[in-house]
């Protein structure tokens, strides 16, 4: 399974337009090669990349730390 | 990357050199038991795994413990001074680089004066082949050549690719419920939808970490704040607690419902058993009874010939006997007493006549007497010589009253007079006489009764051999017995028992959960209304975010994985549905249960979607099978289990000859390449000839393997070998 396949599952989570994250019209549109502005998709972004690169849950989660916290 | 060839030099029963040659399908190795299957099987695991199966072990061991068994009985008995050895080679092909590596392992002895010297370790060899550049390179690097042989076949998934038949069981057990999830984890990518949930939870609880140290940074009662932010660590350790709790207590009840759901299967083959164990039981007491009652009626038997007076049957005609023979003793009786009459009635008138002549005693005795003596009649005066005629006349008139006056007294009819005993026997007789008439009905009775006693002994015995014949034949098609028939019933009973306990224990600790999650959320809000000042917008964002990626992290992971759970079903239904295709048996459906602690169990359920009871073992292995294969073919879209090749032996003997045929159309569609060895194919004609023509079948290479000296005559390994004769 690639990292795209898993980015698109996330993306099929209902609570992402349930909370208004993102529109249903975009769901489609968006592809983990590319960065966007919803922090919460970036984060989902940073994690099944770190992942991918078999990061530890430390580095992980000090990349997404550094991203929310600019 | 598909198999090409395996190529086995003095292996085992392989002596000398001998090759298979591979093709993408299904590839066949046909041969009866003991003809050297398996250890075509072993020779494949060897060069993979430096092992072997040792069959009185019943487990793999290593070159270091078997030595020198390796190597053919044949090369060892033909072997000169030198070196010898065995070795396999397996040459793999990716198609897609082009690239082949042929794998070889190699172990050594020293034969000196036919003694073998063994050394302990085989060598392994790794070739690799770039065939669009037609170069070839042996690779020295141990590192490097785990990896290919990771590549090759990766440890997780090895055992759902190459297996032995007998194996099946336990790859997908039933009894163990993680079995199937720890599969599905295996063989799909759901681990890092795990990991990526870790992931997010670390994140969510580091970001409510850094919001909760900002509120209280900003409490305007640190008291209070600190009061509340005890309370708080104190209900999350609880809610931790209570969460381990609730999630023991849900894999117990899985555990439970799981072995109540396992047993259900069996339970109604062990009630069958326990009533007519019952049954047997009850019919068992009434023979008891009969054969006391016949018992009892056999000693009345031997009372009555005496007490009812049978011992007389068929003397009716003795009292008649007696009857007649008394009458004639008494009538002789009576005649004697009427001549004895008649006698003393005419000796009488003789006397009378006598008397006419000399009264008796006349003259006196004495004088008679003194006449004998003196030999005269002193009446007349004459002479009476003794013995004359006067003498004797003389006489006469002293013993006349002898003879007359004795004759009579005491005299008796006869020599013994029996007449009171005849007369007792005639009226003891007389009374047994009107009894005899109604032994007859008597005897009747009491056999008339023995033979009803009998014949419900007789009844009683067939129902109990009958009821025995279908308890054999039940624990003979339930593989129970009739202890762990009994076994079931409580062992169900118990477990039945520990679901509602653990019911309400999930029920209660749930309650509990909930409760504190209440009072975290209140203690939350107290926290929250002492801040004074703003809490900066960014860390709200923070931290909702982080909570809504934990929240969308677990829901997309249940969400792939039930996903999951729901295409392996199907999958595993579409395998099961062709393999039983030509069985007639009641197969049902498979369908995938999810447990309370969220492992999933295959199960046979009928149309209307309930368990199937009492399904046969080759229904319960193809359900493990038709389990192993979803796996496999549901991960065929993502490029990454399609590529190995499916090695098992005697997969087919498990279930038998009617699944063979669905089992091999099956398995040449979910596999790129198999290679299957079996002996169904052997002993049946039929069953060959439709492998080989069968449009259904994509085949590859079909052999035949005969040893040159059978399995029950190998006392003498000395020329074993193996025939390899290719059928297509």
């Amino acid at each position: 399974m690639t990292n795209e396949d898993i980015f698109k599952t996330f993306l099929d989570d209902p609570l992402l337009i349930e909370k208004g994250y993102i529109k249903k019209e975009m769901v489609g549109k968006l592809k983990i090669i590319e960065q966007s502005e919803i922090k919460l998709i970036e984060v989902i972004r940073i994690a099944i990349n770190s992942n991918m690169n078999q990061e530890t849950e430390n580095v992980t989660s000090r990349k997404i730390n550094q991203y929310l916290n600019k | 990357m598909i198999i090409e060839r395996i190529e086995l030099n003095n292996f085992m029963c392989y002596a000398g050199k001998n090759s298979f040659e591979f093709k993408e399908g299904i590839n066949v190795i046909i041969g009866d038991n003991g003809y050297g299957k398996s250890k075509l099987y072993d020779a494949f695991y060897w060069v993979m795994y430096d092992q072997v199966f040792v069959p009185e072990k019943k487990e793999f061991q290593n070159t270091r413990s078997v030595k020198s068994k390796i190597i053919s009985d044949k090369a060892k008995h033909e072997a000169k001074d030198g070196s010898l050895s065995t070795s396999v080679s397996i040459t793999f092909h990716n198609l897609e680089k082009d690239e082949v590596f042929i794998l070889e392992r190699k172990y050594a002895v020293n034969v000196k004066d036919s003694r073998i010297l063994e050394s302990n370790d085989s060598e392994f060899t790794v070739m690799r082949k770039e065939l669009s550049y037609l170069n070839a390179k042996l690779i020295s690097d141990e590192e490097e050549k785990r990896k290919i042989v990771f590549r090759i076949l990766p440890a997780q998934i090895k055992d759902y690719l190459w297996f032995q038949g007998e194996q099946v069981e336990s790859i997908i057990d039933f009894n163990k419920q993680d079995t199937l999830t720890r599969a599905i984890n295996v063989l799909s990518s759901i681990s890092r939808y795990d990991e990526l949930k870790e992931i997010a939870e670390a994140a969510a609880k580091s970001g409510n970490k850094e919001y909760d140290k900002e509120v209280k940074r900003l409490s305007k009662d640190g008291d209070r704040s600190d009061q509340l932010e005890n309370e708080k660590e104190r209900l999350e350790e609880a809610i931790e607690t209570l969460g381990k709790e609730l999630k023991e207590a849900k894999d117990n009840l899985s555990i439970a419902e799981g072995k109540c759901d396992d047993l259900l299967n069996k339970i109604e083959d062990a009630q069958k058993v326990a009533e007519l164990q019952q049954k047997k039981k009850s019919v068992l007491g009434r023979l008891e009874e009969l054969n006391d009652e016949i018992n009892e009626e056999q000693i009345s038997f031997h009372k009555k010939m005496f007490r009812n007076k049978w011992v007389l049957k068929g003397t009716e005609s003795l009292h008649s006997e007696f009857s007649e023979k008394y009458s004639k003793y008494e009538s002789i009786k009576l005649q004697l007493a009427e001549a004895l009459r008649q006698e003393k009635e005419s000796e009488e008138e003789v006397l009378k006549k006598l008397q006419t002549r000399l009264p008796l005693d006349v003259p006196e005795p004495i004088y008679v007497q003194r006449m004998l003596d003196e030999e005269r009649c002193l009446v007349c005066d004459r002479e009476a010589k003794k013995d004359s005629e006067p003498w004797k006349r003389i006489k006469e008139l002293i013993q006349r009253h002898d003879k007359y006056s004795h004759k009579h007294v005491g005299k008796q009819l006869t020599k013994q007079d029996f007449s009171n005993d005849f007369k007792k026997l005639y009226q003891n007789g007389l009374s047994l006489t009107h009894r005899i008439s109604d032994i007859d009905e008597d005897i009747a009775e009491t056999l008339k009764k023995t033979t009803g006693l009998n014949s419900k002994i007789r009844d009683a015995g067939k129902d109990l051999k009958a009821i025995d014949e279908e308890i054999q034949k039940l624990l003979s098609d339930t593989s129970l017995s009739e202890e762990s028939a009994r076994n079931i019933i409580n062992e169900y009973s118990i477990q039945n028992k520990y679901v509602k306990d653990f019911l309400d224990l999930v029920s209660k600790i749930s309650q509990k959960l909930e409760f504190n999650k209440n009072n975290l959320r209140s203690v939350n809000e107290q926290l929250k209304s002492l801040i004074t000042g703003e809490i900066p917008k960014w860390l709200i964002e923070k931290k909702d975010v982080l909570n809504d990626f934990e929240l969308i992290a677990s829901s997309t992971r249940d969400r792939v994985f039930n996903n999951l759970i729901m295409q392996l079903e199907k999958e595993a239904n579409h395998h099961y549905e062709a393999m039983t295709a030509g069985n007639k048996s009641i197969r049902g459906q498979i369908r995938l249960r999810k447990l309370p602690n969220g492992n999933y169990m295959p199960e046979i359920i009928d149309g209307n979607g309930n368990p199937l009871l009492g399904s046969n073992t080759s229904n319960l292995i193809l359900v493990k099978l038709a389990a192993i294969m979803a796996i496999i073919s549901a991960k065929t879209s993502t490029g990454n289990v399609d590529l190995y090749t499916l090695i098992t032996d005697a997969p087919t003997s498990v279930f038998g000859e009617d699944y063979t045929i669905g089992f091999c159309k099956t398995v040449s569609k979910v596999y790129r390449q198999s290679i299957i060895m079996s002996k169904e194919f052997y002993k049946n004609e039929t069953l060959k000839n439709e492998l080989l023509t069968n449009r259904d079948i994509k085949i590859g290479k079909v052999y035949l393997i005969t040893p040159t000296i059978p399995e029950s005559e190998r006392a003498n390994r000395h020329d074993l070998s193996t025939k390899i004769s290719v059928l297509n």
